[in-house]
This record gives C-alpha cells, structure tokens and sequence, in this order.
C-alpha cells in the first residue's frame, strides 16, 4: 500500500511591527548605503582634491617664481643682445614673434612647471584611473612636442617665404605677386600640418592620401596650365628637338655605312 | 687669432721680388676684356707721366673672369710714349694680376689689394673701376696727390655725371652719409678713391666685414664712411665726366640697392655714437680743376617705374605697416592717385621714409634683407617723380635740388634721433 506523506506549511502572517524592519533595509541598501558611500568617498576624494588644487596652485606661483628668476638672470647675463648677435632674434622676428628670447624662454620654463604639476595634481585624484591617463601623457608627450616644434618651425618658414616670394614677386613687377605669395604661404603650411598631424598619428593614411591629392593636384593644374598657355612653344621646342636627333641619327647613319 | 692669408704663393712671390713699392693703383674686374685695355693705358700713363721717379704697381684684382681680361692686363703697355708727352721710354711699371679669394664681389677683389698694399709698404693707393671709359692718366695725379703731398688719408672722387645717373647716390646715399656724418662728400660710392697705406692697413684690421656686404656692392660706402667716421682726412678731387655702362634707375636695381643700403644701415648702427652729436654738414676740400662736359644722355623708362610704386603700395603695405607710422604710409598712398605727370614725391615725406627704413632695420623689426628689398618700390616711386620734376632742368638747376634735399635731411635729423632712441 502507498503511503502519502503530506508537508504542511504554516503560513507566516506579517504584522505592522515586522514590516518596519524590511523597509529600514531597503533604504539601507537603496539610499543610505550609496550616500555613506558617497560620502566615505567624498571624504576620500575632497582631499585629493584639494591636494590637486594645492599642487596646481604650488606650480602656478613656483613656475612664476622660476620664470621671473629665469627672465632676470638671462637680461642680466645680456642674454636677448647675444640672441639678437647670433640671428635668433631674426629667426622669430621672421615669424612675426616680436618678444625678447629672454621672456619667451622664461614662458616655455613657466608652462612646463605648470603642466607637470597639473599633471602630478591629476595623479593625486585617483592612481587606478589617472595612472593610464598620466603614462599615455608622458608617452605622447615627445610626440607632442615634436609636432608643435614641426608646426612652430613650418609657421616660422612658411611666413618667411611668403614674404620672399612677395616682395621678390613685387621687385620684378609679377601682377598676380600676392595671389603667388599666399599660395606658397598655404602651401607650406598644409605640408607643416600633414607631418605634424603624421607625428601624432592622426588619420596618417588620410593626411598623406589627401595631401599628394592636393599637391598631385596643384602639380597637374600647372601642366595643363603650361601645356595650354605654352602649347606652342612646347612644339616648336619638340620639332626642333626631334629634327635634330633625326639629323643626328642620319649622320651616325652615314658614318655606319662608310665604315 | 692667426690672420687669414688671403695671398696665393705666386703673389707672395711676386711681392717678395718687388720688396716695396711708393704707389699701388688696384683694378678690380671681372669680364671687362673690351672696356680694361684703356683703363690700364691710362693708369699706366698716370703714374709715368705724374710720378716718374715713384716706385709704382697695378694690381688686378680678378674674379675670375672668363673672357680675356687677365691676358689684357699683361699685355697692354703704353703705345708710344710721345702721345702723353713723354720724351723717353718709361720704365715699364711692375703689374700683379690675381684672382681674388673670399665671396665674389668688389669688395673681396679690393681685400686683396689692400694686402698688397700692406705688404708692400704702399705709402699712396687708388682703386679705379675697371669699365670706365672716360678715365684719364690725370685721374692718377688727382686721386694720388693730396694723399703725397697734402698728406690726406682718403680722396673721394667729384664726377659730372647725368643728372638721370647715381640716383641711389642722389637719393639717399649722399645725403644720408651727409646728415649722419656732417661731412659732404659728393660721390660717397662713386667706386675710384685714393687713400694712403696706412688707411689701407686699417681696413684690413676689420675682419668682420669680408663675410657681408661689404665684400660686395657695399665696400665703396664702407670705405667712405670708415674714413670719415674714424677721423682720418678726407678730400674730393675734381674727376670730370664719368662715363662707364650706364644703367636706367628702373632696371637691375633690387640686389644692389639692398647691398649698398645694407652696407650704409649696418655702418649707421655701428657708428651711432659718433654721429648722434653731429649736427649740420661741412665742406670737404676739392682738388681739380673744374670744367663742364657733354653727357650721354640716359633713358629712363617712368610708366614702368610709377607702375613699379603703384604695385608696391598696392602689395607691400601689409610689410610696411609693421615699422612705418600710420601718417607715413598714409601719405605714400596719397600719391597713389596723382596721374602720370603730376606725380610727385615730396622731399619731406622721402626723407622721412628713408628713416623710418633705418630705425626698423636698426630695431630688427623684420628680416633686414625683406625690409631693405621691400623699400625698391617707394625708391622707384621717388625716383619717377625726381626726373618728372627735373625733366627740362639744367645740371646746376638739379644740383640745387639735391642740395635743398640735403638739407631737408640735415633738418629731419632731430627727427630720426627721436624715432632711434624710442
């Protein structure tokens, strides 16, 4: 015979009393918990903060303070005066950069203090998220650098050429002196673009690509435009040099056949 | 430091041979085959005639010419001593020629004929130019004489010249050397100069200036000034007509205007202690006989020089307005409307301009070689309206008018003073 065991289970009643504890975890876990959180983590993160501010601050007044020592000491050792005898001064004069070398100097000391205690300051806040953000800094920092040198220096000689070509374009009387200078002005600055935008590695493929378009172009229009204005003196110029490889080639014909 | 050696070993040995000599008349060329036959007859005919018992010596001083000048040189000899009065045979006189070391141009040829000079003990010198074609062997006397016998150091040349030709003289370069120096010297880069040896020495000792203009179209006003503003004595002699490849003012203008004006800059700076006292101008003593001459008449192209200015303002205002003040530029836009015949170029706003041109290349304010170059136009537009104004004048009517140009420059004086020490 089968036997049946049969499992009864009471039936728990909640009373008003009861419920109160229920609904004193669920704000512990939705609302308390988060803010103590929060606020375990402002109390963490309010002094980082602060150490960040006060290490902005620091770099600020301490890359003020160098730069003003910095400034001081090259007018003093007549620093801008060499600047000026060695060409220097007319190198940056050339890209319209009109300062005393001394200040700029001063300038780029006061900039990379600060940068670096910005960056130091950034550190403070959190080293598991900042720390990859500070070693990718320092790792395209040098790339950096060097496409801002690349750009300064391109500047500097796309300015100076232009004027070059200007005044030269004016001296010879060139109507069009100014449309030339410009050209070679936008010229030299879309190549200084393209390989400072090549050293940070952006979109190297489409600068390279769009700049031999561009230059492919200019290029091509220059030949159509020469062969189109010069269509004439391009075949006098073939005429008279095909004629006289063929009179070349019957000499050396001749001569063969005596021999 | 060692002292460069700028004599090649044939030359050394030449002058090893020669030992001393009491006069040296140096001619630099280059390609001049057809025009330095005469010259040489000429200088050849100065020194025998006016110096017969004077050790003397040409030296041709070559950069490297590729026609038959060198083979010229040695060969011309005074044809027959009686064209020149001379009773006997002269003497044939000791000639060096050798090319020149340094960066092509007058002034390394004229290096090394003060090299010579020095180590020959030359006590009297003369350059003269070797396309000349009005030279004359009393040339020789005039630039050698004051410097033997009136113990000057530094003989200017005084030519009648076209009043179309040496406009950059006319125009700036003696009235500027002029109001700087207080000395008139009417042919400041008049390119024939005596000078003694011992001013010769002097320019040796300023190695710095071989690499720059100088060694180029800027060793005549080099020379003049360093005279001048060193304190050595200065005369002019009375030359007489100078006839040689005469230019038009509008052509072949851009490289040696930014070289002699490179060269009169660079020396206003490196001598602004001296002249910052001087005030007015003086007379120089003049040698010679004066006598008036026919001149070849000289064309000048004016549409293309006034289109030359119009281009320039229309193009380069953006350059100028960097260093010239707004009323300066302002005004040179002016003339922009005037038409043709009426165009003209006021002294006073020239004058201006030029100093403003000379404080900005002192002050740095662009590329000096931009800022020189850039001033073509506005010296093309003043030259236009100099011979519009000059067109049906007499040579002494011109002369007045560079004098009162002069003299607007002696007065602006202040002027530039105030702009060089702001």
């Amino acid at each position: 015979m089968q036997t049946v065991d049969l499992l009864v289970v009471p039936v728990q009643k909640h009373s008003l009393q009861e419920e109160v504890p229920i609904m004193r975890d669920f704000f512990e876990v939705a609302v308390f918990t988060p803010i103590r959180c929060l606020y375990e983590e402002l109390v963490l993160f309010i002094p980082k903060l602060l150490g960040m501010a006060v290490l902005i601050f620091l770099g600020l007044f301490l890359g003020w303070i160098v730069a003003q020592f910095v400034r001081r000491s090259l007018v003093a050792m007549k620093f801008d005066k060499l600047c000026s005898q060695v060409g220097i001064t007319t190198f940056l004069e050339k890209g319209s950069i009109h300062k005393p070398t001394s200040e700029l100097l001063a300038s780029c000391i006061y900039w990379l203090i600060v940068i670096s205690f910005f960056m130091i300051g950034l550190r403070t806040l959190d080293e598991s998220v900042t720390s990859g953000v500070f070693s990718r800094f320092f790792y395209f920092l040098p790339n950096l650098i060097i496409a801002l040198f690349i750009s300064i220096i391109g500047f500097i000689i796309s300015k100076f050429i232009a004027r070059s070509v200007l005044i030269g374009a004016v001296n010879a009387q060139i109507r069009s002196a100014k449309l030339l200078s410009i050209g070679v002005d936008v010229l030299i600055l879309i190549f200084t673009l393209s390989l400072a935008l090549e050293q940070l590695g952006i979109a190297q493929n489409t600068i390279v690509a769009a700049f031999s378009i561009l230059f492919g172009g200019i290029v091509l229009a220059l030949a159509i435009a020469f062969g189109l204005g010069g269509r004439q003196l391009a075949r006098d110029f073939l005429e008279q040099h095909l004629s006289r490889r063929r009179q070349k080639e019957r000499e050396e014909e001749n001569q063969f056949s005596h021999l | 430091m060692a002292k460069e050696n700028i004599l090649n070993s044939a030359v050394l040995k030449q002058i090893e041979r020669i030992k001393e000599t009491d006069i040296l008349i140096g001619i630099p060329s280059y390609n001049n085959a057809h025009t330095i036959g005469h010259v040489i007859r000429a200088v050849n005919a100065g020194l025998v005639k006016y110096f017969p018992d004077r050790r003397s010596l040409i030296v041709n001083s070559d950069g490297g010419s590729r026609d038959e000048t060198t083979a010229v040189v040695n060969q011309t000899e005074i044809e027959d001593p009686r064209l020149i009065m001379l009773s006997h045979r002269p003497n044939p006189i000791h000639k060096i020629v050798t090319p020149y070391h340094g960066l092509p141009g007058k002034g390394s040829a004229f290096r090394t004929i003060f090299q010579i000079a020095e180590n020959l003990h030359a006590k009297a010198c003369a350059v003269v130019d070797s396309d000349l074609r009005s030279i004359t062997p009393e040339w020789i006397e005039l630039l050698i004489k004051p410097i033997l016998l009136e113990k000057f150091d530094y003989v200017a040349p005084f030519y009648l010249r076209h009043k179309y030709d040496g406009t950059i003289t006319n125009s700036i370069i003696y009235p500027l050397t002029r109001a700087l120096y207080g000395k008139r010297i009417r042919q400041p880069i008049g390119g024939d100069f005596g000078f003694s040896g011992e001013l010769a020495s002097h320019y040796l000792t300023k190695d710095e200036v071989w690499g720059t203009d100088v060694a180029r179209y800027g060793i005549d006003i080099w020379m003049t000034t360093t005279a001048i503003a060193e304190g050595y004595r200065v005369c002019q002699s009375f030359l007489g007509a100078k006839i040689h490849d005469a230019k038009d003012p509008g052509s072949d203008l851009s490289a040696m205007l930014a070289q002699v004006l490179g060269a009169v800059f660079n020396l206003a700076e490196a001598h602004q202690n001296i002249w910052f006292s001087i005030r007015g101008s003086e007379p120089t003593p003049i040698f010679g006989f004066r006598f008036e001459v026919g001149l070849e008449p000289i064309n000048v192209n004016l549409d293309r020089m006034i289109n030359a200015y119009r281009q320039g303002i229309a193009d380069l205002s953006s350059v100028w307005k960097k260093f010239l003040p707004p009323d300066i530029l302002g005004n040179l836009k002016k003339l922009v409307g005037s038409n043709g015949a009426n165009f003209c170029f006021p002294d006073t706003l020239w004058v201006k301009t030029v100093f403003e041109f000379l404080v900005a290349h002192y002050k740095n304010k662009m590329d000096r070689g931009h800022l020189i170059k850039s001033m073509a136009p506005l010296y093309l537009g003043r030259i236009a309206s100099f011979v519009i104004e000059t067109y049906n004048s007499t040579a002494a009517e011109v002369e007045n008018k560079i004098e009162l140009l002069c003299l607007e420059y002696e007065n602006l004086k202040p002027y530039l003073l105030e702009r060089w020490r702001n």
